[in-house]
């Protein structure tokens, strides 16, 4: 038996690396990932397909980026191949969040209305169609500063900037007067 | 809105998110996919460095966690036939049970991959916890 531990401790490197990964970032990458599909199930299957990907491919990243970056960058590549993909055009997602929200809303109606205007901001954040929803993801949410979002998106960083003027001009219409 | 937008962090985790989270059972159900589609070559040609029946090779790979070949043992014995006829394994007769061991080439090849698998120093760092 104890020969088998000792034969095998190459091989599980890569394996105990992956773990360190998912210890580290599996609640960001869920979360992000949850940003862009807004499916439960769907989410937890890319996040699998994620780091089986990063698994296979961890011995080309190079350091030219942050760790942290590249992952994100497969992860946000995995999820926009998704929602490109046939399968998602084909099968509507019901799971939509506004109805996640109204229910929520209900349980927790006793609550003080600050936590209710709260709702509604993350609510229609969620509703933003995905490039303003990128943005205010990963500029408020992840608190990444522009530069690195460039990394990550490899969406230039004008571009950025024009986006979430964007996307907040369109948060401020829906919440007029209400917040 | 600027003001709120900083808050937005703390304001989906409470509510968008809320029941999204990172559970135990993502993580093992990840690493079981793992061990579905790793290639259990590598595996064989570690632990054919001390010579093995193709028996003693199945036991060694369930100690292992290797689970390719648990209902199918066969594939076991197609696998090892293939490696010996690739000229990663040699074989010798002892007692009317095959033993089976890895040839020089196979030594190189398994040098290759490990290479491969463990390389970078990066990856050694990371998994003592450095970076």
């Amino acid at each position: 038996m104890n020969e088998f531990l000792i034969e095998g401790s190459q091989a599980i490197d890569r394996e105990e690396l992956l773990i360190e990964l998912m210890d580290r970032y599996g609640q960001d990458i869920l979360q992000l990932v949850y940003s862009y599909v807004k499916n439960h199930a769907v989410a937890e299957e890319l996040t699998q397909e994620i780091f089986l990907k990063i698994y296979e491919r961890i011995d080309t990243y190079q350091q030219r980026s942050s760790l942290k970056t590249w992952i994100w960058r497969i992860a946000i590549n995995h999820c926009k191949d998704y929602l490109r993909s046939w399968n998602y055009r084909k099968i509507v997602i019901s799971e939509t969040l506004a109805k996640e929200s109204v229910t929520k809303r209900e349980t927790v109606e006793a609550e003080v209305i600050q936590r209710d205007e709260e709702d509604l901001l993350a609510k229609e954040v969620m509703n933003l169609p995905m490039k303003y929803r990128e943005v205010i993801y990963l500029h408020y949410f992840a608190e990444l500063t522009i530069k690195e979002m460039e990394g990550i998106t490899g969406v230039n960083q004008n571009t950025l900037k024009t986006r979430l003027k964007r996307a907040k001009e369109i948060l401020q219409t829906k919440l007029r007067g209400r917040i | 809105m600027e003001e709120q937008l900083k808050k937005l962090k703390n304001t989906m985790n409470q509510t968008v998110f809320k029941d999204v989270v990172f559970s135990e059972k993502h993580r093992s159900n990840i690493l079981a996919k793992l061990n579905e589609k790793k290639n259990p070559e590598l595996d064989v040609l570690q632990l054919l460095q001390t010579s093995k029946t193709g028996y003693e090779v199945s036991q060694a790979l369930i100690a292992r966690g290797v689970k390719n070949f648990a209902e199918n043992e066969g594939m076991l014995y197609v696998l090892l036939h293939e490696l010996e006829g690739a000229g990663y394994l040699t074989s010798t007769w002892e007692n009317g049970e095959k033993y089976y061991q890895i040839s020089t080439k196979g030594k190189k090849r398994l040098v290759l991959e490990e290479e491969q698998m463990t390389g970078t120093s990066l990856l050694k760092k990371l998994a003592e916890g450095g970076v």
